[in-house]
């Protein structure tokens, strides 16, 4: 149980530039036609992670369960890196736990390998703001029953 | 994400948080010998205890006239599923986008 919280890491090379796969990760066009898992299907969105500022992407699943998730581009850093906030809405809309995705990538060869980094949020400030550092409280419980 | 979302706002409180613990260190008590010394009214008490079944993080059973409740330390396994999710949720984009940068490149190929 120790390392369910360990932020998630996923790198992945492409055969194509930078600047090139840098579109594909930022542009909206682009982003709709890879953006969630197979059989997800966006029906509505902001999606436009080529400025800082507030984007959405709500989904559908096969059998019509609803995602949706929002969030505020932090940086963007043409072709190297994008970085945003990331949180899930529950049924009601209330948006819940934020954590933070960056987008990296760097020059590998002839080609362009993407870094794809999904962390919780930083502990002090955030944590008392949202659940009264539910990653350390989580931690601890995790502890308790290994 | 429904029952996920139960599970931490359940936990994002003091007070549930430390039944929890509570019950995680000493197995199954009643709702008498929790959070005991606290200046906390046993309505308050029920009333959290409410909120922890519901999200499934404890159990409770019936023994004569008490009831008697105990962690489902099992629960925090939806936390493990929702790693795993978002591990999923990108790897499976990662296809996607190779896929589509692939057909990008060899138009022709489609």
């Amino acid at each position: 149980m120790s390392d369910v919280l360990n932020d998630l890491q996923l790198d992945r090379s492409f055969p194509v530039s930078p600047e090139r796969l840098f579109a594909w990760i930022t542009q909206g066009d682009k982003l709709m036609q890879w953006w969630g898992p197979e059989g997800i299907d966006v029906f509505d969105h902001a999606l436009d992670l080529t400025r800082p500022g507030a984007y959405f992407a709500k989904m559908r699943g096969a059998e019509g369960q609803q995602y949706h998730v929002s969030g505020q581009v932090t940086h963007v850093s043409p072709p190297h890196s994008v970085g945003f906030t990331w949180a899930w809405h529950d049924e009601t809309g209330t948006r819940g736990i934020e954590s933070h995705v960056t987008f990296t990538i760097d020059t590998e060869g002839s080609g362009a390998r993407l870094r794809i980094q999904h962390r919780d949020l930083p502990t002090p400030e955030l944590a008392e703001s949202h659940a009264k550092g539910w990653t350390s409280t989580l931690n601890k419980l995790a502890s308790k029953i290994d | 994400m429904k029952p996920l979302l139960k599970t931490f706002s359940a936990l994002a409180d003091e007070t549930r948080m430390v039944i929890v613990e509570q019950l995680m260190q000493h197995g199954e008590l009643p709702a008498g010998d929790l959070v005991r010394g606290a200046s906390i009214t046993a309505p308050a008490i029920s009333r959290h205890l409410k909120v922890l079944r519901e999200a499934g993080l404890v159990a409770q059973r019936v023994d004569g006239t008490r009831r008697l409740y105990s962690a489902r330390p099992e629960s925090l396994q939806l936390i493990a599923d929702w790693t795993q999710s978002r591990r999923a949720f990108w790897d499976s984009s990662l296809d996607r986008l190779e896929a589509a940068l692939l057909e990008d490149l060899n138009p022709e190929d489609i």
